[in-house]
C-alpha cells in the first residue's frame, strides 16, 4: 500500500514539469501582452518596453521558463503581474471558498446519488425508478449558468429564502447560518450532474449485484435486507463509484468557473479565468500547477480507495 | 379593526427597518479593482473605486462641467502658460497628515516620470513643462502650450507623498491599503468578494450621508440585474437594453440614464479602399442609424454626431449625419469609380470592395450590431467579413497596432471637447491616432480650440471641427447608447455623469 502510494507521488513530479512545460508554452505563445494590459490605452511602445523589462517578459522564453521552475522548486510561485502580490497568497485566498463548494458538493452527490441509486435499482421498473432516470437525465444535461440563474430567480427574487450570492452577506454580521445559506444554491447547481452520474451507476452497478449468487447466500444465511444491501451489494457495486468520485475531485477541486460566476463565488475558478483575460502568467501558471497536482491527488485517492475496497488489489493478489 | 390594526403593523415593519440596512449603499460591479492608486489605476472600476478614497483637483458633474474638489479656484495667465491652482486650506489625509501642494506636485510629478511605471496615460498630461508648489496652498503648472483641456484632465486622484515617495508602485502595499483624503476610506477588501469603504468623518465637504458604501462583487451581469431586484445590491451599472427594461420595470429601483461613448466605425485610412471621402460618405448613406437605435437598442440610444456628447457645452447637433440612402450611396461609390460586378459586389480595377470588420467577441451588442452593418452594406455592393477578435487582443494587438481595415468599436467619454488624441496628426506615433487620420484644416482648429480660453471662443472653435469631420468621415458614427445606473428608490441625491456615478457620492443618502 505505501509503496503504491510512494510511487505514484514520484512519478507526478515529471508529470506536473512536463504539465507546467506545455502550458507555459501555450500561454506565452497566445497573442495578447500584459504589459498592454496593464497600462490601458495610452501606453507608448517606450512604456511598453519598460513594463516587459521589468517583469523579465524580454527574456527569452526558455530562460523564462527556468527562471520560473527554478523558483517554483524552491516553493515561490512569483508574483502576481497585475498588483505584484505574491502568487501562493492570491491562490490560497481562493483555495478554501473552492474547497467549502467542492466538498459539499460532493458528499451531497454521494449521498443522494447512492441513496436514490439504491431506492432505483430495488424498485427497478417502477414509476420511481422512472421519474429518477428522467430527472437524472434531465440534471445532467440542463447547463449550470441556466439553472443557476432560474434558482436565483426563484430562491432569491421571488421566494426570497436564500440569498443569491456571495461567500456572506454584505448587511449582517457573519455567521455559521448566513454562511451556510449561501452554500446552498451553488453546491446544489455544481452537484446535479455529479449526483446525477452517481445515482446511475449505482443503479446499474445494484442491478448487476443483485443477481450474484452471493446475494442469495447472503439472505439465506438470514440476514436481513438492510444488512444485505449495505454490506454486501454496496461494497461490491463501489468499484465504479469510486472511479467516478476520483475522476470527478479534480474537476471539483479547481472550481467551477461557471458556476462561481453565477453566485459570485471567490474561488479559483473565477480566478482562472480572470488571470487568463489579464494574461497574468504568474497566476495561470500557479493555478494550472494545483490543479494538476489535485488531478494527481485525486487519482491517487482512489486508487486507495479501492485497495480498501478491494482486497485483492491491496494484497496485490491477482 | 383587525384590517387596520395589520395596516399599522405592517407600516410600522416598514419604517423599523435596521438603521443599519439604510446607511449604507451595496454598490454591485462585475470586476474586482485592480489597484486602488490613483496614480497607477488602470481600469475603470479601479478608477470608480478610487473616487471613493481620493479626490482630484477638479471634479467633472453630470454636465460635464469641472467642479472644484481639491482646487477651491484657479487661472489661467494672459499668454496661456501657466495654470494655477490655490488649494483648499485644512485638508487632511486619512491618516490625519495635512494634504498641501508638495502632494499634488508628487503626484503629477510621479505620472509624468519615464521612469515610473506603471501609471496612468502620460500622453494626457504631455502640455506639462513642470510644476511649482511655490508655498502650501498653492500649486502652478507651467505648460510648454497652451492646454485649455488640461484642467478637465486633473480629476486625477492627488496622492500622499509621504506614503508613496520612493515605493516601487507596481508592488507598493498601499495600493491595496490607500490612503487618500476623499469622502471614504477602505476599511477591508476581501478579494473577489467585497470591498467595505466608510465614511471619513473629517472629510472637507463634510461628513458623507451614508456610513458605509460596500462594493460587492458579483461577476455573472444577469446575477447583478437578479440581486438588483431582490433589493441584496442597492445600486449598480446596468449596460444592455434588455436590463435597462427590466429594471424600468421594478418600482422599488429609480433608473439614471446617461449617455454612454458612441458606437462608431473606425477605418484605417491608408487603406486605399477607405481614402475616397465619398466613399466613407458612401457607407455612412448605406447604414440605417434609425433602424439599429429602435430595433437593436430599443429606442435607448440617439444617433450620433461625433465623439462629442450631446449634452456637453461643445456638442453641435447641426451637422450631416447621413439618414439612410441607399440610392445616394450606390450613385457616391459610382463616381469614385467602383462598378457591380458579376456576383453584385462592386468592383474598380479588378479588386472586389472586400475587407475585414472586426469587433469584440464577447459581446452580444456588437455582434448583433456588426452584423445589420455587414447585411446593409451588402445591399449596396460591399462585401464585409465580420471578424470577432477577444477583447484584449481587438485593442492591444489589433486596433492600436492600426493593424485592421475596419473596426467596430465605443469610443471612450472625455469630459473636454479635444479630440486630438485621436484625430490630430501629431498623435499617429505615437498616439492613438489608429485610423491614421491627417487633415491640416482639423489639426489646425484642434491646436486653437486648446490655445482658445474663452468658452464662446472655444465652442465655436468645435462646432466647425464637428462640421468637418462629419464631412470628411474619418470613422462613421452610429449613435449614442443610453447606459445607465438603476440605484434603490429610497436612495436620494445620486447625478451620475458620463464619466462617473461617484463624482458627488459625499452627497448620496435615505
Amino acid at each position: 500500500m505505501a509503496r503504491i502510494v510512494a510511487g505514484r507521488l514520484i512519478r507526478a513530479a515529471p508529470l506536473l514539469a512536463l504539465l507546467s512545460l506545455i502550458s507555459f508554452a501555450i500561454l506565452h505563445l497566445a497573442p495578447g501582452d500584459p504589459a498592454a494590459l496593464l497600462y490601458g490605452v495610452d501606453a507608448t511602445s517606450q512604456d511598453l518596453v519598460q513594463v516587459r523589462a521589468h517583469w523579465g517578459l524580454d527574456r527569452p522564453l526558455p530562460i523564462q521558463y527556468l527562471n520560473w521552475l527554478a523558483h517554483v522548486v524552491q516553493g515561490d510561485l512569483g508574483r502576481s503581474l497585475v498588483d505584484g502580490r505574491p502568487v501562493a497568497e492570491i491562490i490560497g485566498e481562493r483555495l478554501t471558498a473552492t474547497l467549502a463548494l467542492a466538498l459539499a458538493a460532493l458528499v451531497l452527490a454521494v449521498v443522494a446519488g447512492v441513496g436514490l441509486g439504491v431506492a432505483a435499482a430495488t424498485h427497478a421498473g417502477s414509476a420511481l425508478d422512472r421519474l429518477l432516470t428522467l430527472l437524472a437525465t434531465l440534471s445532467y444535461s440542463i447547463p449550470s449558468f441556466w439553472l443557476g440563474l432560474l434558482l436565483l430567480l426563484l430562491f432569491a427574487v421571488q421566494l426570497r429564502w436564500l440569498p443569491s450570492g456571495g461567500l456572506t452577506s454584505t448587511t449582517r454580521p457573519s455567521s455559521v447560518a448566513d454562511a451556510l445559506a449561501h452554500l446552498i444554491l451553488p453546491t446544489v447547481v455544481l452537484s446535479l450532474p455529479l449526483l446525477a452520474q452517481f445515482l446511475r451507476y449505482t443503479r446499474a452497478g445494484f442491478l448487476e449485484v443483485l443477481q450474484q449468487e452471493y446475494m442469495r447466500t447472503a439472505r439465506a444465511k438470514g440476514l436481513g435486507e438492510g444488512a444485505v444491501l449495505l454490506r454486501h451489494a454496496l461494497r461490491n457495486a463501489a468499484i465504479p463509484l469510486i472511479t467516478l468520485g476520483g475522476l470527478s475531485l479534480p474537476q471539483l477541486l479547481s472550481g467551477s468557473a461557471v458556476v462561481e460566476t453565477v453566485f459570485a463565488w471567490p474561488g479559483l475558478g473565477r480566478l482562472l479565468v480572470e488571470a487568463a483575460f489579464q494574461r497574468n502568467y504568474s497566476v495561470l501558471m500557479g493555478d494550472i500547477l494545483l490543479v494538476g497536482g489535485l488531478v494527481v491527488l485525486g487519482s491517487l485517492v482512489a486508487d486507495v480507495c479501492y485497495a480498501l475496497a478491494d482486497p485483492r488489489i491491496r494484497t496485490g493478489s491477482s | 379593526m383587525a384590517c387596520v390594526l395589520a395596516t399599522t403593523l405592517l407600516l410600522a415593519a416598514c419604517r423599523a427597518s435596521p438603521r443599519a440596512a439604510r446607511a449604507q449603499v451595496v454598490y454591485g460591479v462585475v470586476t474586482q479593482p485592480m489597484r486602488l492608486n490613483p496614480i497607477t489605476q488602470p481600469d475603470i472600476v479601479s478608477r470608480w473605486a478610487i473616487e471613493l478614497v481620493f479626490d482630484g483637483l477638479v471634479d467633472v458633474d453630470d454636465h460635464l462641467e469641472l467642479v472644484p474638489a481639491l482646487a477651491t479656484s484657479w487661472e489661467t495667465s494672459t499668454d496661456g502658460l501657466l495654470l494655477t491652482f490655490h488649494l483648499r486650506p485644512g485638508v487632511q489625509w486619512h491618516d490625519g497628515q495635512p494634504f498641501t501642494s508638495a502632494d499634488v506636485k508628487f503626484t503629477y510629478d510621479t505620472i509624468r516620470d519615464p521612469n515610473a511605471q506603471p501609471t496612468i496615460a502620460k500622453s494626457d498630461y504631455a502640455s506639462i513643462a513642470g510644476i511649482d508648489a511655490p508655498d502650501d496652498p498653492t500649486v502652478v503648472f507651467r505648460l510648454k502650450y497652451p492646454d485649455a483641456s488640461l484642467p478637465s484632465k486633473l480629476t486625477t486622484g492627488i496622492a500622499p507623498r509621504h506614503l508613496l515617495e520612493g515605493q516601487d508602485l507596481a508592488t507598493a502595499p498601499f495600493n491595496r491599503q490607500p490612503v487618500g483624503a476623499g469622502p471614504f476610506r477602505l476599511e477591508s477588501w476581501q478579494p473577489d468578494q467585497q470591498l467595505t469603504f466608510v465614511a471619513n468623518s473629517d472629510y472637507f465637504g463634510g461628513r458623507p450621508r451614508v456610513d458605509r458604501i460596500v462594493w460587492k462583487i458579483v461577476p455573472d451581469s444577469s446575477a447583478l440585474i437578479l440581486q438588483l431586484i431582490s433589493g441584496e445590491v442597492s445600486g449598480a451599472a446596468v449596460s444592455t437594453p434588455q436590463d435597462l427594461r427590466s429594471v424600468r420595470e421594478e418600482p422599488t429601483l429609480a433608473v439614471y440614464p446617461v449617455f454612454g461613448g458612441p458606437f462608431q466605425i473606425s477605418f484605417q485610412l491608408q487603406n486605399p479602399l477607405f481614402r475616397d471621402q465619398r466613399v466613407r460618405q458612401a457607407l455612412a448613406y448605406a447604414l440605417d442609424k434609425q433602424v439599429m437605435v429602435e430595433k437593436l437598442m430599443a429606442g435607448a440610444a440617439t444617433i450620433a454626431t461625433s465623439d462629442i456628447l450631446p449634452n456637453s457645452w461643445a456638442y453641435n447637433p447641426e451637422v450631416n449625419t447621413y439618414p439612410y440612402d441607399p440610392s445616394q450611396a450606390r450613385s457616391l461609390l459610382a463616381q469614385a469609380g467602383w462598378q457591380p460586378g458579376a456576383d453584385g459586389v462592386l468592383v474598380r480595377d479588378g479588386q472586389p470592395f472586400r475587407f475585414e470588420l472586426i469587433t469584440d467577441a464577447g459581446d452580444e451588442l456588437r455582434r448583433q450590431i456588426a452584423l445589420f452593418v455587414r447585411q446593409q452594406w451588402a445591399e449596396v455592393g460591399i462585401q464585409a467579413e465580420v471578424v470577432f477578435v477577444e477583447r484584449n487582443s481587438l485593442i492591444f494587438e489589433r486596433v492600436l497596432k492600426g493593424q485592421f481595415e475596419a473596426a467596430l468599436l465605443q469610443s471612450s467619454v472625455r469630459a473636454d471637447p479635444d479630440l486630438s488624441r485621436r484625430f490630430h496628426s501629431r498623435s499617429i506615433e505615437p498616439g492613438q491616432n489608429f485610423l491614421h487620420y491627417a487633415n491640416p484644416e482639423v489639426d489646425d482648429l484642434l491646436d486653437r480650440g486648446l490655445a482658445a480660453q474663452r468658452r464662446s471662443e472655444r465652442q465655436a472653435i468645435y462646432f466647425e471641427v464637428q462640421r468637418l469631420m462629419a464631412e470628411d468621415l474619418p470613422q462613421i458614427p452610429l449613435f449614442y447608447p443610453q447606459a445607465g445606473y438603476a440605484f434603490r428608490a429610497d436612495l436620494k441625491g445620486i447625478r451620475p455623469s458620463s464619466v462617473s456615478p461617484f463624482w458627488n457620492v459625499e452627497d448620496w443618502g435615505y
